[in-house]
């Protein structure tokens, strides 16, 4: 019977009750999208790798083994013999391995020296393998293959020949006398693999191979070639001739999990190399509260627009309560308690905040919906579309509970004015 | 004046005590707690009214003089601050306000003297407001309420409008409307306040014609304050309250 009385009153102030369901439905979706924003920041940023189990380098801090080997920042300066990392490979625990060399660069974007397990193996988001848009992985000694965004910016395609250079800047050290060709383009990732330069290992053993060897070590930081008698020929050698010496990092995956740990503990006391193995997911998140500032920030706004959807509720309570003491009335005289007006009003404001909460879900999912692509190419950012998670309706208990807790206060004050107005009423 | 024969047809009523007052006032004091003035300065002081089953009281009395407050205290809305009020033999004074709520739910039918329908519901329901309220209320139709009210509105001339809503009403509708509703159920008092005066004479008229039978069929008594003199001829009785309360200073 309240409820019919409810709903009818509501229904009697539509646009009222409308306004107010509408501005509290877009605080929710504000509320739930800063959400979002805020998982998908942080899922995008731990998901920019997936499915390796570690990630071994020479003994550097774990922070920095992570940016360069995962987000292509900074550098290290030494490398890991390739023997070792070919014991690794062989390993019983090991099911693949994934060697890479760092240090040359095209234009602003990263070269990564690597195999085609590193296409095989390297996945992002949740398990997506790496596709390519054209082409297939290097395989030549000059092949190179090119991130979305390097395509993108560059106006590189397949067959495109480009110029790698010694270090991070382009002019210094242009290895110009070995141009790649582009054989393949890789599919968008929204991932520092987009920003990505790819060659093999023989290519960059190759075209480091003519130089003396303490120059380029000193000037960049990667791998050099051990200069055996076949290498005397530089620039003419085939890829069967070049022997890998070192590599800057790898990555290993797994038989089993279980052994992850084990295995880590291993390859840091490995006596004949000082190594260190970090497990993805754990050095990402020990990155992420580091920058967890972002994090508390994008709470505080989410607090502070709840806020404001509520207050707008209660101003439209109140407002409509002033000019509802005439019902108020009624009701008392036809022997309602008190009680029936505070639970009528209580019951309002639970109405109102729940068809808000829908409103707000409907509108956070449709929004979702249409803006998911522009977000993805814009920023790389990559929000999935699924049911809320359980923080989030936890959010959505709690703004029905304030919303119920703020229909409280004209509840309260209607209950004061039906005992002073009795049945006359002042308006 | 007071036995009419429709009390007599309704002597199977619950007992009323031997004093035989539907409504009885014994030396009533009531002032609002306002701080702004003393308190012990009352707005109302009343040594006795009494009212008797089916009887027509009119109370007269001037803005000003606390017509609404008897109301008020005669509903149980409010608490004298000493002094009786009687309904039905039962001491209002005694009740809990929960149980003061109830009663007059079930005994009493008011009637505002303007804006007496929720605006959002239809006359149909404003007529059955009541019978949601309280089950006593409803326990007393012996038909379905919804039959009981449709009968009410078509004897007070609602047929046509049972399912508009109210705010598409004239106010003599309106009032009519109310009055079907404070009698819904058979209450054993009606109290209305200046029902009538938002009406030209005619409808005046013909208003308090149909109150007055709907009264009778129930066998209700009814209190009914104006400040209008001219109304005091049609009933039973008529008091004058700036006469009777003790409190005003002209």
């Amino acid at each position: 019977m309240i409820l019919r009385l409810a709903v009818s009153s509501l229904h009697n102030r539509l646009l009222v009750s409308a306004l107010t369901v509408f501005s509290i439905a877009l605080s929710v979706a504000l509320l739930l999208g800063v959400e979002q924003v805020r998982t998908g920041l942080r899922e995008s940023f731990s998901n920019t790798i997936s499915g390796t189990d570690l990630i071994v380098g020479t003994r550097v801090g774990k922070l920095q083994l992570v940016l360069f080997t995962v987000f292509g920042i900074g550098s290290t300066p030494d490398n890991i013999d390739y023997e070792t990392f070919d014991r690794y490979r062989n390993h019983p625990a090991v099911a693949w391995a994934v060697p890479f060399s760092l240090g040359d660069s095209h234009r602003g974007f990263r070269v990564v020296a690597t195999d085609a397990t590193y296409f095989e193996h390297v996945r992002h988001h949740q398990n997506r393998s790496i596709q390519f848009v054209s082409g297939q992985p290097p395989k030549g000694l000059y092949d190179a293959v090119i991130g979305h965004k390097v395509a993108e910016e560059l106006g590189y395609r397949t067959g495109t020949k480009i110029v790698v250079s010694h270090g991070m800047s382009a002019g210094i050290l242009d290895h110009d006398e070995h141009p790649f060709t582009i054989t393949g383009v890789l599919d968008r990732t929204a991932t520092p693999i987009d920003h990505t330069v790819y060659i093999t290992l023989a290519g960059m053993e190759a075209i480091h191979a003519g130089w003396p060897a303490n120059v380029p070590v000193d000037a960049g930081n990667h791998s050099t070639a051990t200069r055996d008698v076949n290498h005397q020929r530089a620039g003419e050698t085939g890829e069967g001739e070049i022997q890998i010496a070192s590599i800057t990092a790898f990555f290993l995956g797994l038989n089993s999990r279980i052994d992850t740990m084990r295995l880590q503990r291993e390859i840091n006391s490995d006596k004949s190399e000082p190594l260190l193995a970090i497990i993805p997911g754990v050095a990402l998140s020990a990155l992420w509260r580091g920058i967890d500032m972002t994090d508390s920030g994008l709470k505080a706004i989410s607090g502070m627009v709840i806020l404001v959807g509520l207050t707008g509720m209660l101003v439209s309570l109140l407002a409509g309560l002033q000019e509802r003491r005439r019902e108020m009335a009624i009701l008392r005289a036809v022997g309602a308690r008190p009680g029936i007006v505070v639970r009528l009003l209580l019951l309002e404001a639970a109405a109102l905040t729940f068809c808000g909460l829908l409103g707000g879900l409907c509108i956070n999912y449709g929004l979702l919906a249409l803006g998911r692509p522009l977000l993805e190419s814009a920023f790389g950012l990559v929000l999935p579309i699924r049911p809320p998670s359980v923080i989030e309706w936890a959010y959505l208990g709690v703004v029905w509970s304030a919303g119920i807790l703020m229909g409280l206060a004209p509840a309260l004050n209607a209950y004061r004015n039906t005992l002073v107005d009795g049945l006359s009423v002042r308006v | 004046m007071a036995p009419t024969a429709a009390n007599t047809v309704m002597g199977h009523r619950e007992s009323t005590p031997s004093s035989g007052g539907v409504v009885e006032v014994d030396r009533l004091v009531f002032s609002y707690p306002n701080p702004g003035r003393k308190p012990s300065s009352p707005i109302l002081h009343i040594d006795s009214v009494k009212l008797f089953h089916g009887e027509r009281l009119f109370i007269y009395g001037p803005s000003g003089c606390g017509k609404t407050t008897l109301l008020g205290l005669l509903a149980g809305v409010l608490e004298p601050d000493s002094g009786m009020v009687r309904i039905l033999g039962e001491d209002l004074g005694q009740m809990s306000r929960a149980s003061r709520d109830a009663f007059r739910a079930a005994h009493i039918g008011y009637i505002f003297q303007m804006f007496n329908l929720l605006p959002y519901l239809s006359v149909l329901d404003n007529i059955l407001l009541p019978t949601f309220i309280n089950d006593k209320r409803k326990s007393k139709i012996k038909r379905s309420p919804k039959e009981a009210a449709v009968a009410l509105a078509e004897s007070l001339g609602l047929g046509d409008q049972l399912h508009s809503r109210s705010s598409e009403l004239s106010v003599g509708q309106q009032q009519r409307v109310a009055a079907a509703r404070a009698l819904i159920g058979a209450p054993e008092v009606v109290i209305a306040d200046e029902p009538t005066s938002a009406l030209d004479a005619d409808r005046r008229r013909e208003f308090l014609d149909l109150l007055f039978e709907q009264c009778r069929a129930v066998s209700a008594a009814l209190i009914f304050v104006s400040h209008d003199r001219g109304l005091q001829t049609m009933f039973d009785r008529s008091v004058d309250l700036s006469e009777l309360n003790r409190a005003v200073t002209p």
